[in-house]
């Protein structure tokens, strides 16, 4: 038993796990797999010597991109919008990248990001985006969007499990002093104030996508220090403040508040404030951004090449074209000729299979990416007998997870089962040693892992859980350490390297949605630009 | 060999200290043992009706079960041996543990169906078998000390008058006062203490090692019920402690609720979770009142919806109209719809409303329903009558997006009317729905009827369309009212200045505003 007690004290911390085991609670198996997250089929490539690239009498394609995830999707949707030959490329059988979906007797479940927050009306494209997808349906008196009502997150929005009991929010307020309290106010008009500043142009320091923030010196600044030391330089003490803070960091980045950039902390809070500094709605879908991800698929045209990897990207001498080697699923080698490539992969890949880049030195230095764990519970509807009403989003404050979030809460029909998504960032140790130990776990360990944590909130859940699917994303985000940003906002990694043009969320230091929406848009319209083709920017810049 | 020989040297001295003064004083414990006794058999009956239903049947299984297992019990005290005052204490302890903690147990064990009749059965044949026990031993306790036909007629005359006890108390005092948890426990507490008692009475029957033990054992007991009688509250908060007034003749629980149909002189009453859905007395009142002003603006409706009102009673006011061309009711919950079939009087009452070839009855979430609407014909008048907004899966059947659905599903201008709790007891829960109502696009009117299960009760009648407040009821509805007439729908309108509309804020999906206003309401008056 000591190795459970090892494994359950590696990510849950030694109270829960010693509780575990002291217990002996025996785990019937659960049903559920571990659903394959690239990482042994990528690491294998990693290694091999540069291939050969063989000729081809293939068409010229205007664009190959490289990538379904949401940058690359969005990438294609706006090539093809412009009327160009695109084919794209996917190491994985499915579209989306971390924003990926899957689904099972439950029904439809997110595997990663799962819900956007409620565009700011000067975000044009997002706005135009929501648009099609029938959330943003008009405009406010004060000119905000006008959101449809069943796409809003619905009441109870937000819940903690703090101190034995279920918190609404997700601030663990019982027990809370005055000053406590009065740190919590302070904080939230220092986060009001940064939501409502201006510069000349009217744009403000955070905003997503902040392709369309203003450049503050002093803000950018705050990349340079941990928001850990931000607290203590602004004075706040407040144990549960930081807990909040705490929670937001590893929510969004994967990492403690002693690690983030103050930069990117700040930016989580303030880039979900709208004007007037009050929180912008949630979007959520029972699917989370795979909606998103079927409707950018769906905008776009050209081939799709899924389970296929790149292996190598090479130039011709003059210019003319660039040649992609593919592998497919079944390991047969081809080649795409391309006048364009929209490279929508972390850097640390373009490195190994673009010619010449790994030589461009510090300007493309690869971002440190970290690693999650999802793992999507189907429980039988009887679970909900005994409990409080389940918000959308559900936290348990002694907890190491990020909680889980209900699929079931935006819909009405009946059904028998209750999917639950259940988070999980390893924040604590440098990222190399968490990835090998990430990759170590099988699936009836995590299993124990995911139920033991949801016992301290949820005593009795193993007696109604049907089936549990696990995924280990190794490489899941950019990790918005100080520095990330101030190295981003210089923009170098964005420029062009030959025929290749960047599109991916660590050029934003930033892993939303909307800046891996913005990066494949803005990338696809400088290839329409570079081939002369007319161009009307949908960006709003 | 020593314990026989000491047990025969105590008895004997017993036989002659025992005096007259003695057997009585258990006399005296016989009677309390007995109404102890009948009390656990009531609450489990009781507790069976509640759970299970059908009380006829429930009763007669509880009886027929613990009076047999007071066969077994008296068969079984043939094989117990000295020294019997001992184990009469044991015994003793044995049913206030059984017996004080049964009721808690099954209140906590309310909500397991499958777990509740095997703890209930389980904990009756306990009880039953140590109470049988009970009588046996006394008699062999006393064989010699009292003349054999004094005995066996004074320990009958006690336990029959215990009886009565018991029967008179659990109705009149320990269920409208006590509740079924705290009479349990407070039963166990006084059946230990009577076991306590005779640990002392019967002492020189008792080796004197074996007394300590017994004594620590009954104080052991008592501890335990007094801190269950301490967490009570929360015990009956936990399971469901509905202390119905009446007679429960019908019960089930469903995946999304409990139904209990009471009875009394006045005629029969439907719970859903405990909440009052109508009394047979009145409920005229209120679904006349929900009906016919809406009726009233548009006469002639051919296509009419409702949503929710699974007894039938609205329909019945429905089915008056004879243009009525099809009917359909939507409510989620097939049991409810079943209830008339089930409780036949319910049928009678709602005049068999859907046996009537112009209704149909579908099963589904509403607002899941309404989302469908765009393939369907369209109504040309609604009524929605939910239970009251209580939690957040009624509160979103109250929303902005679900009017605006059920706009969808209307002829253009169709009239709509909507039950809207009390104006009285929850006054912004009930504007928090007239307003919610403006919000989606509709015209409303408030207007309240009087109903005496509910006091005043309120109602919203709507439409897309602009309307005056209507003032004749249709002709074809004449001779077949009982609460309205032309001069009483016009005073529906008024309202009174306490009932008067209130600064709220509007109820959608994503604030879920009126769950909150209701909830705070009915703390306050309660």
């Amino acid at each position: 038993m000591s190795s459970r007690r090892d494994f359950l004290q590696a990510f849950l911390g030694a109270p829960l796990a010693l509780g575990a085991c002291a217990r002996g609670s025996k785990s019937r198996p659960v049903h559920g797999e571990l659903v394959d997250s690239l990482e042994s089929r990528g690491h294998g490539l990693r290694d091999e010597a540069v291939l050969p690239m063989p000729e081809s009498e293939g068409d010229l394609l205007d664009v190959v991109v490289v990538g379904g995830g949401v940058a690359g999707l969005s990438a294609r949707a706006r090539l093809s919008k412009a009327g160009l030959r695109v084919a794209l490329v996917e190491a994985d059988g499915v579209l989306g990248g971390t924003a990926k979906c899957g689904e099972n007797q439950g029904g439809m479940h997110p595997w990663g990001a799962h819900y956007v927050t409620a565009p700011l009306a000067e975000s044009t494209a997002m706005v135009r985006l929501l648009e099609e997808v029938g959330v943003v349906v008009g405009r406010t008196p004060s000119g905000d969007v006008a959101l449809a009502e069943e796409c809003v997150v619905r009441a109870p929005e937000e819940r903690l499990f703090h101190l034995g009991h279920w918190e609404e929010g997700l601030y663990p307020r019982a027990g809370a002093s005055a000053d406590d309290l009065a740190e919590l106010e302070r904080f939230r008009s220092h986060v009001r104030e940064l939501a409502a500043r201006r510069d000349g142009s009217g744009r403000r320091p955070f905003i997503a996508p902040l392709g369309l923030a203003s450049s503050d010196a002093d803000v950018l600044a705050l990349d340079g220090i941990t928001m850990d030391t931000w607290l203590a330089r602004e004075g706040y003490r407040s144990a549960r403040l930081r807990w909040l803070v705490d929670y937001a960091c590893r929510d969004d980045f994967g990492l403690r508040v002693e690690a983030t950039s103050a930069w990117a902390a700040l930016f989580y809070f303030a880039a979900r404030s709208g004007p007037g500094g009050e929180p912008r709605a949630v979007i959520p879908w029972p699917e989370g951004n795979g909606r998103l991800v079927a409707h950018l698929a769906q905008k776009g045209a050209g081939e799709l090449w899924l389970r296929s990897f790149v292996r190598r990207i090479a130039f011709a001498e003059d210019g003319s074209e660039t040649r992609v080697l593919v592998a497919d699923g079944a390991g047969d080698r081809h080649v795409l000729r391309a006048r364009r490539v929209v490279l929508a992969v972390p850097r640390f890949i373009g490195q190994r299979i673009v010619d010449g880049l790994a030589g461009q030195g510090s300007l493309v230095e690869a971002p440190s990416y970290g690693s999650w764990v999802v793992a999507n519970l189907t429980l039988s509807n009887t679970f909900l007998k005994d409990e409080p009403p389940i918000a959308w989003d559900n936290v348990i404050h002694a907890s190491p997870s990020l909680g889980y979030v209900s699929a079931r809460h935006q819909l009405d029909a009946r059904s028998p089962y209750v999917p639950l998504t259940h988070y999980y960032a390893l924040c604590d140790a440098d990222p190399k040693a968490v990835r090998e130990k990430l990759l170590a776990i099988d699936h009836a360990g995590w299993c124990d892992v995911v139920l033991r944590d949801l016992e301290g909130a949820h005593p009795r859940i193993r007696d109604h859980v049907e089936r549990i699917d696990v995924l280990r994303w190794g490489h899941a985000m950019v990790r918005p350490i100080p520095g990330v940003r101030t190295a981003a906002a210089r923009g170098d990694g964005q420029r062009p390297f030959r025929s290749v043009h960047f599109a991916h969320t660590e050029l934003s230091a930033v892993a939303l949605f909307e800046e891996a929406f913005w990066h494949g848009t803005r990338a696809a319209e400088e290839v329409i630009e570079a081939l002369g083709r007319p161009l009307v920017s949908e960006l709003g810049r | 060999m020593n314990d026989g020989s000491f047990a025969r040297d105590s008895e004997a001295s017993a036989a002659t200290t025992v005096t007259g003064a003695r057997p009585s004083l258990l006399f005296l414990n016989v009677f309390l043992l007995a109404t102890c006794g009948l009390v656990y058999e009531l609450l489990a009956g009781t507790l069976a009706s509640y759970v299970l239903g059908d009380s006829v049947t429930q009763f007669s299984l509880v009886i027929g079960l613990y009076l047999s297992a007071m066969g077994v019990g008296a068969w079984f005290s043939r094989h117990l041996d000295e020294p019997l005052a001992a184990r009469f204490v044991d015994v003793e302890l044995g049913v206030a543990l059984f017996g004080g903690l049964s009721a808690p147990m099954l209140f906590l064990a309310t909500s397991h169906v499958r777990l509740f009749p095997v703890l209930l059965y389980g904990i009756v044949a306990v009880v039953g078998i140590l109470v049988g026990l009970e009588l046996p031993l006394l008699m062999r306790i006393l064989e010699g000390r009292v003349q054999f036909r004094d005995l066996v007629s004074r320990i009958f005359t006690f336990d029959y008058l215990g009886s009565l006890a018991a029967s008179l108390l659990f109705p009149l005092l320990c269920v409208p006062k006590l509740g079924l948890v705290r009479t349990a426990v407070v039963f166990g507490l006084l059946n230990a203490s009577v076991a306590l008692w005779c640990s002392y009475l019967l002492a020189d029957a008792i080796p004197p090692r074996r007394l300590q033990g017994l004594r620590l054992r009954a104080f052991a007991v008592l501890a335990l019920l007094v801190g269950v009688l301490a967490g009570a509250d929360a015990i009956v908060k936990h399971g469901e402690e509905q202390v119905y007034a009446d007679e429960i003749v019908y019960a089930q629980s469903t995946p999304y609720q409990r139904l209990v149909v009471t009875r009394n002189r006045a005629g029969f009453q439907l719970f859903l979770n405990g909440n009052l859905q109508f009394s047979s007395a009145d409920e005229y009142r209120y679904h006349e009142a929900l009906v016919h002003p809406a009726y009233a603006l548009r006469p002639g409706a051919k296509r009419v919806l409702v949503l929710g009102g699974g007894d039938g009673l609205a329909m019945r006011e429905v089915l008056k109209n004879p243009s009525l061309e099809a009917a359909t009711l939507v409510d989620i919950d097939p049991a409810m719809t079943n209830l008339p079939h089930a409780y036949p009087p319910l049928a009678q009452l709602n005049g068999h409303a859907f046996d009537d070839p112009r209704v149909t009855v579908v099963h589904d979430d509403a607002m899941a329903w309404l989302s469908e609407s765009a393939t369907r014909p369209r109504f040309d008048l609604a009524i929605v009558d939910f239970p009251d907004p209580n939690q957040f899966a009624l509160g979103k059947l109250y929303t902005t997006r679900f009017y605006n659905l059920l706009r969808g599903a209307l002829t253009p201008g169709a009239p709509v009317v909507v039950q809207a709790s009390s104006p009285l007891f929850s006054r912004e829960a009930y504007w928090c729905i007239v307003r919610t109502l403006e919000a989606a696009g509709f015209f409303a009117r408030p207007y309240q009827a009087h109903v005496p299960s509910f006091g005043p009760w309120g109602y919203v009648l709507a439409s897309t369309a602009p309307f005056e407040t209507p003032t004749h009821l249709p002709s074809w509805l004449e001779g077949k009212l009982r609460f309205l007439d032309d001069p009483t729908l016009g005073a529906l309108f008024v309202i009174p200045r306490d009932l008067g509309p209130m600064e709220v804020a509007v109820n959608r999906l994503d604030n879920q505003a009126l769950v909150r206003y209701y909830e705070n309401a009915w703390h306050r008056w309660q």
